[in-house]
């Protein structure tokens, strides 16, 4: 301060200020204290002047009373030409008026006044001050555009390309208030004689919904009136995790995910508020940078549908590296999706891929490294027998006399138990035997599993200037798979250019590229499958570390099978490429208007190549004979060689899009705005496909085929003619206007309207009703903007949308359409065959979809609440409906079904500790969903199957429900199971119909779908530690337990539950056990039911096939599939800047962590997790992994 | 400007919407029927020479070969594993079981359905045909003959299918129960109808049979042939005589196996004839034949599977050169089946629907046999000149009356053994009003199992089932799924078969 008031000084006046100031000094401190006490009373004055100068002022006063004054005569000069006039005035009174606009002061003591700057008060006019900067965020990216403003004024600029700033103050001004979109505001305290502040702002994931990008618009959040949520990719992302869809788990509202395999490179089912349609696609759409996605391969919607399918082939967005994702955000109700049309009708994901920072280029490096761990015997998941028991087990069905079933395996304590029975071993080579095998344990988890390594990594570059930003990245992943064999390498590619030609014309072009191998076992093998129903009493190695074969069986007699062997004979091979380009240009030509064209253009290719060796178990089958042995010719379908399978299937899709866009405000204060989007938008996807398959294949010599003389293996001819290569051709094109209008007040309301028309290509689409549209309008209120409040609430918002969509389904006609084939050689003419039967009734499914929701933060955004309800009703339903045989067909599509889906959500995020050092936000969502179906189905089409296994739809009840028949206990005579099924009265159920009878024998067990799912996420700061844990939890699900009977026979090659340790073996047992005896067949009551009986034929349908099968489909069967896990916890460090400055280095981090630590579930479901149902074969569960992980960036 | 653009878009787009399909296409001409007709009109024919565990989904009711007395399951010799399981895959039908699709361990081995539905999709494809074929344009006079013979084929097919379909679910035409006994539904409309069928009766089922085959029969009138694979007017007239036949209605009969041979007579002279197979397409007594031939495969095998029946044999006399021309001994002893072509995946005359003229001489035989009077005659020539090309050495019969109309029905089993007969000329023999024939059938099922420690196969089960006359299970039970779809329909009663 010295320093600068001597400058201000100037030179000449040096000297004397010295001397001056220790007077000053002096005076001012005896004298305040009594000014403050009250004015002395001084003589009175009477002054008249005219145009005088301070100094004959200052004259005429000594004159007059004798006061001496002090000042300094360049303090004084503005007091010039000073004209007043005062008559008997204090002397107090004429140093005010003659103070008075000048920046002086006066002190008077004794008879001494001192006149001198003002000191308490500024007393110089404010000084400008040029004020310079850079603005970046926490990894030094420089930040343009963002909004420097001085706190309390308007005064305020932005950054530019390269992030700096300059902005001319005033000394007077205290603090700075520094925004961006996405990142936490700062104040920042203006320090005297500073004047270049370097500002790093910090990410915040509440406040990126300052925006939300539906991929057609970006909407200010204000806005806004759709349900929509945002995340960035960086607070969700799961180290060691491959695919972003697999990390969506728990972090979206009203957004489900279902892995039903723990296996690499398997895609989870998404749903996305329900579900709304029976038969077409329930999965949700993905957009990436505004471009709808195609799957790289088109899997049937049954397929898709079926909960226990496992999507191997991968999704839209499987050949996306994650760490190139900048931001998520899922489009929910019908104003969200309205302009993407039919296809949108479960739910959109926007994926928003990061983009070039102006600034020097920044290399950024990040690796991560994962261990993961195969499933043990000793996992409290698996529940099955030890070697001994499993010995102890066969020993007992030999001394129950039990009847072992036809073509078992010749393997385990009955195979030897035979060899004794035949003189083939003695008695003492017998007991010796069976002692090692009790002693066995053989580990299938470990003979099959590993626990592997796995690591990704990605290599980024981003820069740019003021012309030209850029963002580039090249990624590898290597996924190795607990299973033995499984692995998956990826590699991608991408490079983002933003050209900034000029404020009104500019361009962003982007090129992605990937390629993936992955390798897995062919689906008849299910490894995991084996291992768990595998009896440990069987050797995997020999003594001398050979694979140990033994004989199963297949048609009828016995070929050697070792399932490594078996497994290191055959596999997949799925090869993925897929490259895309796409070019937006903008061009602004007024303020207001902008005019938008898009072009994109993407191939991809996926080749599956499965093939059997020779040497395996299922070749030996085909060929009739062991590998090297004799063949029976007669039977063989396989002379020699192996089969090699190949599928192709390439998609190759260009989207173009043109859109104007306009965004007016008028009125006197600007308070209106209309911001209007109007588009015309062609897409084009082909799909052609080939499906070939070849004997005779020898990969290891030379990768060629035999050739086999005609007439000497028929069965092998009689395969080759009716093996064909299978070609598909698959073309949709799709020609869409739409438009999306909005007008905002103030943005306190705003009312928005979408519409879409669209036009396809697709045969047989001129339907009955031409013209579907899709259409939707919403309002969002913010009161606190009309009321200008502030304090409490930082935001409210309420929001409003109903929308109504039409959808209708491929592969249906009013018309006859007829399927041309080539010339048959037995008629000698070309033929056709029908396509499609006419189905002249069918109208569009249609859903009304209604979302009301409520956003608030408060506290200075420490609380953060959203909520949404949703209602949503499908009204004819597309529904397939077996039919009878006499149509010719039994497949029929009819519109009958009414689903309801509502359901609400609340999240809520807090942030309870805040402070500098240590920081603490915990967000938290949980989801409800309800789904009904409305109608009763018209007909009986459906089957005892389709109610046990969930596929049946049943009035009242959710999607996917599945019943169960009804335990009744264990017969105390001969322990079988016995079941409430009318058996004492079946005339109860005469003349009601098959699915009331259905409803009325069977039990309705639960959905296999949540009906309550969230997720609770956890962040802990605390200087450089960062620690992170993610829960999951899912509620309301059902499923079944593995089943425990296979008809009644238990094969030796086949491991037993534990639960048979506890059967039932003696009458009275029943009272403590539901485990039934091992019985003999013959038993009519358990092995036929009785309904299958004559009498009862046409009165009632079939209500099951035997008692096992019940056993296995019972209620009993039957648990909650509730789940809490922690999907990720994971604690971080990043180097402090001091430190890495030094290093040259921008960013350094240091991570570990893990997924899937723990998970908790019903303690009844002992041999298996929530996410593995007995509905089908074993799956891997989700397996735990421990990870490490590297950040630079220099 | 934007309007300017977004016009030009669409214009330039006009190609862009039009439908794309690389091999889907609507009916634009009657060309399109046509092909449509032999693409799924007509049963579909696989190459020969597979067995059923094979070719499940490929053959028609081949069933109806082995419920009758044609073949048994042999259960001496020396038994070699077969994955030929066909006795264990149709044990249901042939031991005429109440749930003919499972096998003895009540284990599903056979689509039950699968004839309802295939027949049922026939004749809807003829239905859709006939509901189109008259819209579509024929200028000239080839058009429109093109467009009566397609008129005519679908309704020989459909009247055809509904005859199959009648014989294997319905009770034996009798004129005393045929129109209160239960047959097939009708459908004659081209839309899929989302609704619970009733069964006609069998009455019903005969006139819309008669009906469509007399429609065919006008049609084709006059239309040359155009390949004994589809129905010509020849084909129309032996139909109709043996669908007079079933039902009694000898004049007719006689009237249509008239035409036929008015048409087409010729024989093959057995005398001399040294080819493999019998009949093939180039066999100058062959009208018409649709389906394959799997039968073959499936006979001679050795013990455990089905071999031609003692009985069968035992039919043909010594100078019968049937006897060597149908059927053949094999090493072990075990007759084969030589009649139709055995060569491996060669796609030539049907096991299941094939006319010829030796049926209409056979058909001419008995209806006229069975007038007597007049006909007697007629009956009398028409039964000796086909002997005459069968039997060497062979001298004119007089047979008469009851002893003619026997005499025919033996030769009919003989002549037309493995063609899908002699299960539907057992059913009407037992409801015949001028000759009543009853018969009770058996049939052996047995199973090989192997035994530690050589594991040489043992028989483990063997089963005798036998078929008294008038027995339930004369009558194909209705799928279960139909009556499940169709809630109510009734069933065909059959009841638990117990064995021996």
């Amino acid at each position: 301060m010295k320093k600068k008031r001597g400058k201000y000084f100037g030179e000449t006046l040096k000297c004397r200020f010295k001397v001056f100031r220790l007077i000053l000094f002096f005076v001012a401190s005896t004298f305040y204290a009594s000014q403050l006490q009250g004015q002395q009373v001084t003589p009175k004055l009477t002054l008249e002047f005219r145009q005088a100068s301070f100094s004959e002022v200052v004259e005429s006063i000594r004159q007059q009373i004798h006061y001496e004054f002090v000042f300094n005569s360049g303090d004084v000069q503005s007091l010039n030409r000073i004209t007043l006039s005062l008559k008997d005035a204090s002397l107090q009174k004429i140093l005010d008026v003659l103070l008075k606009d000048s920046n002086l002061e006066y002190v008077i003591e004794q008879k001494t006044v001192v006149i001198k700057k003002r000191t308490v008060a500024p007393t110089e006019a404010p000084k400008s001050i040029l004020l310079k900067g850079i603005v970046t965020d926490h990894k030094h990216h420089p930040l343009p555009g963002v909004t420097l403003r001085i706190e309390g004024t308007n005064l305020g600029t932005s950054t530019d390309a390269k992030g700096e700033f300059v902005l001319n103050i005033t000394d007077d001004m205290k603090s700075l208030i520094v925004s961006f979109i996405g990142m936490k505001s700062q104040h920042i305290t203006l320090e005297k004689g500073k004047n270049f502040y370097r500002i790093m702002l910090e990410e915040d994931t509440q406040e990126m919904d300052e925006v939300v990008v539906t991929g057609y618009q970006v909407v200010d959040r204000r806005k806004n009136t759709s349900a929509i949520t945002s995340v960035r990719a960086e607070d969700i992302m799961r180290p060691g995790v491959t695919s972003i869809d697999q990390m969506l788990e728990g972090q979206i509202p009203d957004l489900i995910s279902m892995t039903n395999s723990g296996e690499i490179g398997v895609a989870p089912k998404l749903r996305i508020r329900g579900t709304s349609t029976l038969i077409g696609n329930r999965e949700p759409l993905w957009v990436i940078d505004g471009i709808v996605q195609q799957d790289p391969v088109n899997i049937s919607p049954e397929e898709l549908n079926n909960p226990d399918y496992i999507n191997r082939i991968g999704n839209a967005i499987s050949g996306l590296n994650p760490q190139d994702i900048d931001r998520i955000d899922v489009l929910k109700d019908a104003s969200a999706t309205a302009l993407y049309g039919t296809k949108a009708a479960n739910g959109v994901i926007v994926i928003t891929t990061k983009r070039g920072h102006v600034g020097k280029p920044q290399v950024s490096y990040n690796m991560t490294g994962t261990f993961k761990f195969r499933p043990r015997y000793s996992d409290r998941h698996i529940d099955v027998m030890t070697s001994k028991e499993r010995v102890q087990f066969s020993r007992d069905l030999l001394n129950n006399q039990y009847i072992f079933p036809g073509n078992t395996s010749l393997v385990g304590y009955e195979y030897l138990y035979a060899q004794l029975y035949a003189n083939q071993l003695t008695y003492d080579e017998f007991v010796k035997q069976v002692s090692d095998m009790e002693a066995l344990n053989t580990d299938w988890f470990d003979a099959l599993g590993d626990d592997v390594f796995s690591s990704q990594h990605t290599l980024s570059l981003t820069g740019g200037s003021d012309l030209i930003r850029y963002y580039a990245s090249i990624g590898y992943t290597d996924d190795n798979d607990v299973i033995k064999s499984n692995r998956n390498d990826r590699y991608t590619a991408k490079l983002n250019l933003d050209i900034h030609f000029s404020d009104k014309f500019s361009a962003s072009l982007s090129f992605d590229g990937n390629k993936s191998i992955q390798k897995y076992y062919q689906s008849d093998l299910a490894p995991i499958n084996y291992a768990y129903n595998t009896s440990r009493a069987i050797p995997f190695r020999n003594e001398d570390g050979t694979l140990h074969f033994y004989q199963k069986p297949n048609g009828g007699t016995h070929y050697r099978f070792n399932i490594l062997h078996e497994l290191n004979n055959s596999g997949c091979t799925q090869n993925g490429s897929g490259l895309s380009f796409q070019a937006n240009l903008l061009y602004n030509p007024l303020k207001w208007l902008r005019i938008n064209g898009i072009f994109a253009y993407s191939v991809s290719n996926t080749e599956v190549d499965s093939y059997w060796g020779a040497e395996t178990f299922h070749v030996a089958g085909l060929r009739r004979g062991e590998f090297g042995g004799s063949i029976d010719a007669e039977n063989c379908e396989l002379p020699a060689g192996g089969e090699l399978q190949q599928q192709t299937s390439r998609n190759e899709n260009y989207t173009a899009r043109l859109q104007i866009d306009a965004n007016k405000y008028f009125g006197t204060d600007e308070q209106h705005n209309i911001n209007a989007s109007l588009g015309l938008e062609a897409s084009s996807s082909k799909y052609v496909g080939t499906d070939i398959t070849n004997r005779g294949y020898y990969p290891d010599r030379g990768l060629q085929f035999a050739t086999f003389q005609q007439g000497v293996y028929p069965k092998f001819d009689a395969w080759q003619l009716a093996n064909r290569p299978m070609l598909t051709d698959n073309l949709t094109n799709l020609l869409a206007a739409y438009a999306s209008v909005s007008y905002s007040y103030q943005n306190w309301i705003t009312l928005n309207a979408n519409a879409r028309f669209d036009g396809s290509n697709r045969f047989g689409s001129q339907g009955n009703e031409k013209l579907l549209p899709v259409w939707s309008a919403s309002l969002s209120y913010n009161p606190l903007e009309q009321f200008h409040a502030t304090g409490f609430f930082d935001f409210l918002q309420l929001k409003y949308s109903y929308g109504y969509q039409g959808n209708m389904l491929e592969g249906q006609s009013p018309e006859l359409i007829i399927k041309k084939l080539p010339l048959d050689d037995y008629f000698h003419e070309l033929v056709s065959e029908v396509s499609v039967y006419p189905n002249p009734e069918l109208k569009w499914e249609r859903t009304a979809s209604m979302n009301a929701g409520i956003e608030l933060s408060m506290l200075e955004r420490r609380v953060m609440i959203s909520s949404d309800f949703y209602y949503k009703k499908t009204k004819d339903a597309f529904m397939d409906k077996e039919i009878s045989g006499v149509n010719g067909t039994n497949a029929h599509m009819v519109n009958g079904g009414e689903i309801l889906n509502r359901g609400f959500n609340v999240s809520l995020t807090v942030s309870p500790i805040r402070s500098k050092a240590f920081r603490w936000s915990l967000s938290t969502s949980v989801s409800k969903t309800f789904n009904r179906i409305e109608t009763k189905p018209s007909t009986d089409q459906y089957k005892v199957d389709n109610f046990l296994n969930g596929t049946v739809i049943a009035k009242g009840r959710p999607v996917n429900t599945f019943f169960s028949y009804r335990f009744k206990g264990l017969s105390p005579e001969d322990g079988g199971p016995l079941f409430y099924d009318y058996k004492e009265n079946p005339e109860r159920l005469y003349g009601k119909s098959q699915h009331d009878v259905y409803t009325t024998v069977l039990e309705a067990s639960g959905s296999r779908e949540p009906k309550l799912s969230g997720g609770i996420n956890n962040t802990f700061t605390y200087k450089n530690f960062r620690l992170n844990m993610t829960l999951a939890y899912s509620l309301g699900a059902k499923t079944r337990l593995f089943k425990l009977f296979d008809n009644q026979d238990f094969n030796p090659e086949r491991n037993v539950n534990r639960a048979f340790l506890n059967r039932w073996q003696r009458a009275g047992d029943e009272r403590y056990t539901d485990i039934p005896a091992i019985l003999n067949g013959g038993v009519n009551t358990y092995d036929v039911h009785w309904s299958n009986g004559s009498y009862f034929s046409g009165l009632i349908p079939v209500l099951a096939t035997n008692a096992w099968d019940m056993y296995n489909y019972s209620n009993l069967r039957v648990v909650s599939a509730n789940y809490l896990k922690c999907t990720t916890m994971s604690l971080t460090y990043s180097f402090p800047d001091e430190l890495i400055s030094k290093w040259k280095l921008q960013r350094l981090e240091l991570s570990v962590s893990t997924n899937n630590p723990f998970i908790v579930c019903s303690s009844k479901l002992k041999g298996q997790t929530p996410t593995q149902g007995g509905f089908t074969t074993v799956q891997l569960s989700e397996r735990p992994t421990f990870s490490f992980g590297l950040y630079v960036s220099f | 400007m934007m309007l300017g653009m977004i016009c030009s878009t669409c214009f330039a787009c006009s190609n862009f919407l039009t439908e794309y399909s690389h091999d889907q296409a609507y009916i634009q001409s009657y060309n399109d029927l046509d092909e449509m007709i032999i693409g799924s009109g007509y049963m579909k024919c696989y190459g020969a020479g597979l067995n059923y565990g094979y070719t499940k989904d490929k053959v028609y009711y081949p069933y109806v070969h082995f419920m009758a007395d044609e073949t048994e399951v042999k259960t001496s010799g020396t038994y070699s594993y077969s994955n030929d399981d066909v006795p264990k895959i149709l044990f249901g039908y042939y031991t005429w079981q109440r749930e003919v699709e499972r096998d003895h361990e009540s284990t599903v081995q056979w689509v039950e359905n699968q004839d309802w539905n295939k027949l049922y999709n026939h004749i809807n494809i003829c239905n859709l045909i006939l509901s189109q074929i008259d819209d579509q344009a024929a200028e000239t006079a080839t058009d429109r003959q093109n467009v009566n013979r397609i008129k005519g084929e679908a309704h020989f097919l459909r009247g055809s299918y509904y005859f199959i379909l009648a014989n294997l679910y319905g009770k034996p035409y009798s004129s005393a129960s045929a129109k209160t006994d239960l047959a097939v539904p009708i459908k004659l409309t081209e839309y899929k109808e989302d609704k619970v069928y009733t069964r006609a009766t069998v009455e019903e089922v005969y006139q819309q049979t008669l009906e469509d085959l007399l429609k065919a029969e006008a049609c084709l009138k006059d239309i040359p042939r155009k390949s004994v694979t589809r129905a010509g007017h020849t084909a129309a007239c032996l139909m109709l005589s043996r669908v007079y036949l079933y039902m009694q209605n000898y004049e007719e009969s006689v009237k249509w196996a008239r035409a036929c041979l008015a048409e087409q007579d010729a024989l093959t002279n057995l005398n001399g004839f040294a080819d493999t197979a019998f009949v093939t397409q180039s066999s100058p007594e062959l009208i018409f034949t649709m389906g394959g031939n799997f039968i073959f495969a499936n006979l001679g095998k050795g013990p455990g599977t089905f071999t031609v029946s003692e009985d069968l044999v035992q039919c043909y006399s010594s100078s019968d050169l049937r006897k060597t021309a149908f059927i053949r001994a094999n090493d072990n002893g075990i007759y084969k089946y030589v009649k139709l072509t055995t060569t491996s995946n060669v796609r030539d005359v049907s096991d299941n629907f094939a006319l010829r003229t030796a049926e209409a001489y056979l058909n001419l035989a008995e209806a006229g046999a069975c007038l007597g009077g007049e006909y007697m005659t007629e009956a009398q020539n028409a039964y000796n000149t086909l002997r005459q090309y069968r039997i060497d050495g062979y001298t004119y019969e007089s047979l008469t009356d009851e002893a003619l109309i026997k005499a025919v029905r033996q030769e009919r089993r003989r002549e037309l053994c493995f063609e899908g007969h002699r299960w539907f000329d057992l059913r009407r023999y037992m409801v015949n009003d001028a000759c009543r024939e009853e018969k009770t059938l058996s049939n052996t099922f047995v199973l090989y199992a192997q035994f530690p420690p050589d594991y040489e196969y043992e028989i483990v089960t063997l089963r005798r089932y036998t078929l008294p006359p008038h027995d339930g299970a004369w009558t194909l039970p209705i799928p279960a799924v139909e009556l499940e779809s169709n809630y109510g329909m009734p069933d065909n009663p059959r009841t638990e078969r117990k064995y021996k």
